[in-house]
């Protein structure tokens, strides 16, 4: 898969959180959050913008236009308007071609996930042969400033994945999951977020085993066979919590949010982007990806390199 | 584990001295906050243990933490 992705240029660190919030150190922020400084979007930058950001990128590492996409999916709960759907606005600011189906789909943490899965039966069923899949957010437009837990935890960003029958065909199967009595644990009402630091903590360590034991058993797989464990960077403390609680080996187990926070849907792929520019991607290489949030929603999948 | 080491490792886990902390500290007393909240969840669930949301949001004492952590 090619992947590129844009993050803002305003950055809020965690001095300017100290200054804020005169209780806290830096130091007291990093070490449990495991991020420095996250990007934030202007007041009139939107999750379109960061997206049709991503997407010229991607096409520029690869010196490639859109001529080729004949699919858009566009993960973002921050659309432009309640109508149209910002896929369709999307493609009209990328200049695709309008022969092209797109759709936005409304998800979070998870949302690459479910993105992945929908490409991956577009093309194997034949209804499309190059899926752009971008992923989109800006929560920080929805915290609220006495909100010091939740604003020191996301960052706005987007990023941008083609799947051509290729990648397509190096995508496992899926193991999906949705709960939406926890609805009320995550939430944006009123146009301001609202999250239960605590339960969403506690579903999370309650899915990931199982789903993990789920996804290989699907792919007939074991951890021995996974060479990385590439989960949804929601925060540091949670995911070194996971990590230990399931027994997963830190070099197989990817953390790292210190300079975007959780940019949501795009942690997975920008994660992946990561490791491609540090080298660590090696053909054959199995990685487990694994999304959990909001709906509460969560999903994984298994990918060769 | 003694009560000493337990709380020692609350303490550990809250950024608190060790020889500060008893059973009967109030935890409004010593900076109780989200990250402490999540600090103790990860704490019982290495223990075997689960702490619910609405349990940790009620504990009002180092005692509350221990009795359900441990």
């Amino acid at each position: 898969m090619d992947i590129a992705y844009y993050l803002p240029e305003g950055i809020l660190g965690n001095k300017d959180l100290v200054r804020m919030y005169p209780e806290w150190t830096e130091e007291k922020v990093y070490s449990k959050t495991g991020i420095s400084s996250r990007h934030v979007v202007g007041a009139e930058e939107t999750a379109l913008d960061l997206a049709e950001h991503a997407v010229r990128r991607l096409f520029e590492a690869k010196n490639m236009g859109g001529d080729c996409v004949d699919y858009l999916l566009l993960c973002t709960q921050s659309g432009e308007y309640r109508l149209p759907s910002s896929a369709c606005l999307l493609q009209k600011r990328l200049g695709l071609a309008n022969s092209i189906g797109a759709i936005s789909f409304d998800h979070g943490c998870s949302g690459y996930i479910y993105g992945l899965s929908l490409a991956k039966g577009l093309v194997s069923g034949g209804m499309a042969k190059n899926v752009l899949l971008v992923t989109s957010e800006t929560y920080t437009k929805y915290i609220s400033p006495d909100d010091k837990s939740t604003r020191s935890i996301f960052g706005d960003g987007a990023a941008a994945t083609l799947i051509d029958e290729v990648a397509a065909a190096k995508i496992g199967a899926f193991s999906f999951g949705t709960d939406g009595s926890g609805a009320e644990k995550l939430i944006v009402r009123d146009g301001t977020l609202f999250m239960d630091g605590p339960d969403i903590f506690n579903f999370t360590l309650d899915v990931v085993p199982k789903t993990m034991e789920d996804v290989l058993a699907k792919n007939n797989l074991t951890r021995d066979d996974i060479d990385l464990f590439v989960f949804h960077q929601a925060n540091k403390f949670m995911l070194d919590t996971i990590r230990k609680v399931n027994g997963l080996p830190r070099d197989k187990f990817y953390v790292n949010l210190e300079t975007t926070g959780n940019t949501v849907s795009s942690t997975i792929p920008i994660a992946l982007k990561q490791l491609e520019d540090a080298g660590k991607l090696k053909p054959g290489m199995k990685i487990m990806l694994m999304g959990f949030g909001v709906g509460l929603s969560w999903g994984a999948t298994i990918i060769t390199i | 584990m003694t009560e000493q080491e337990k709380l020692e490792r609350v303490a550990d886990i809250l950024d608190q001295d060790a020889l500060s902390l008893k059973s009967d500290t109030r935890l409004d007393e010593i900076g109780w906050d989200s990250m402490g909240m999540l600090s103790v969840i990860a704490l019982a669930k290495t223990n075997g243990k689960t702490v619910t949301g609405q349990q940790v949001r009620s504990f009002e004492t180092v005692g509350d933490i221990l009795g359900a952590a441990f």
